[in-house]
């Protein structure tokens, strides 16, 4: 019984090893008919439209696109930022030896993208009516100007000191 | 719509239904045409290949099934021994060249639907149950099956080559 499973593995085995291959020409030209009628890979595409569309909606259902659209804004605008630090720096450069009003100027147009942030604000001495501390630095909305007026507040002085100047 | 292209990646396809034609109606020119027409035949039906059914080897060896019964029916009249010649011949060659000349004589002197299973198993290399499922038996019964081919197979190995043209199977099997 084991000679005759030895022997059918050995024919298996002889079957398998004498299994007889194409020529190169043969699968050559299989292949090359093959191409010619290739069909394009409708699944993959399928799958690409709608992984987009579902990101898509997804951003859209959580104010991605809003939040996209905000950041390349800030980034654009960084950038041109920048790069009218770097024509002014350039610039001051140049004026180096009249003086350092090229260089405020530029101190005075450099704004980073941080500053978007504090459009519409003032940056105020807060009176806080403490004997340790008595004033603390905020920025606040322009419109609530009048209201810190009436409590007391001044503008920063020079240098970041309090009180400043009136608000006026 | 999402159905996916059977014959995206042809190289080892061709390589198995090529030696399931050959193991069925020998080496050579035959079975190089045979494969190409089962390939013609693939783009052509392409759009009928369903993935959900199975893979695309045994689609493709049904097509192959058909055309080797075609090509069987056209051999009825010149089914000349070109496998004896071809056996004389290889006394010369060496060893696993006469081996193959040998196995190929002794497939050629087995009866049809043995060549069909030894080619399904041993050619397209596919499992009994997909074998089952195209010729439509049960596992069991093609596992049977092809334990009686190959003990036919081993019994005209063993015989002399002048002596094989004799089986009552490989008179049964020839169309």
């Amino acid at each position: 019984m084991r000679a005759w499973g030895r022997k059918r593995d050995e024919l298996e085995r002889r079957l398998r090893a004498n299994r007889p291959e194409p020529s190169s020409e043969l699968t050559a030209s299989i292949t090359g008919r093959l191409g010619a009628h290739r069909r394009p890979n409708r699944l993959g595409l399928a799958l690409a439209v709608g992984l987009t569309t579902a990101a898509l909606a997804t951003l859209g259902a959580f104010g991605g696109v809003g939040y996209a659209s905000s950041a390349a804004h800030s980034l654009g605008h960084t950038l041109n930022v920048s790069q009218h630090g770097k024509s002014d720096a350039a610039k001051g450069q140049q004026e180096k030896g009249k003086g350092n009003q090229g260089n405020q100027g530029v101190k005075g147009d450099q704004a980073s993208s941080a500053d978007d942030q504090y459009r519409g604000k003032t940056t105020i001495c807060h009176r806080t009516h403490s004997a340790k501390n008595p004033f603390v630095v905020i920025s606040v909305s322009n419109n609530a100007l009048p209201a810190h007026k009436a409590h007391g507040d001044t503008l920063v002085g020079p240098g970041g000191t309090c009180p400043g100047p009136p608000i006026p | 719509m999402f159905t996916r292209d059977p014959l995206a990646d042809p190289e080892p396809l061709i390589r198995r239904v090529h030696a399931y034609v050959a193991y069925r109606i020998g080496e050579g020119a035959d079975a190089d045409d045979v494969t190409s027409t089962v390939f013609e035949n693939a783009v052509r039906y392409r759009d009928t290949y369903d993935p959900w059914r199975g893979q695309p080897l045994p689609w493709l060896l049904g097509i192959a099934r058909r055309c080797v019964a075609q090509a069987l029916v056209g051999r009825s009249v010149d089914r000349t021994p070109v496998d004896e010649l071809e056996l004389t011949t290889g006394r010369d060659l060496e060893r696993d060249a006469v081996e193959r000349l040998m196995l190929h004589a002794a497939l050629s002197a087995l009866g049809d639907d043995d060549r069909e299973l030894i080619a399904l198993r041993y050619g397209a290399d596919l499992s009994t149950r997909r074998i089952a499922e195209l010729v439509g038996k049960t596992p069991n019964a093609v596992d049977v099956a092809i334990h009686r081919a190959l003990a036919r197979l081993r019994a005209a190995l063993e015989q002399p080559p002048t002596e094989r043209n004799d089986l009552p199977d490989a008179a049964e099997g020839r169309v």
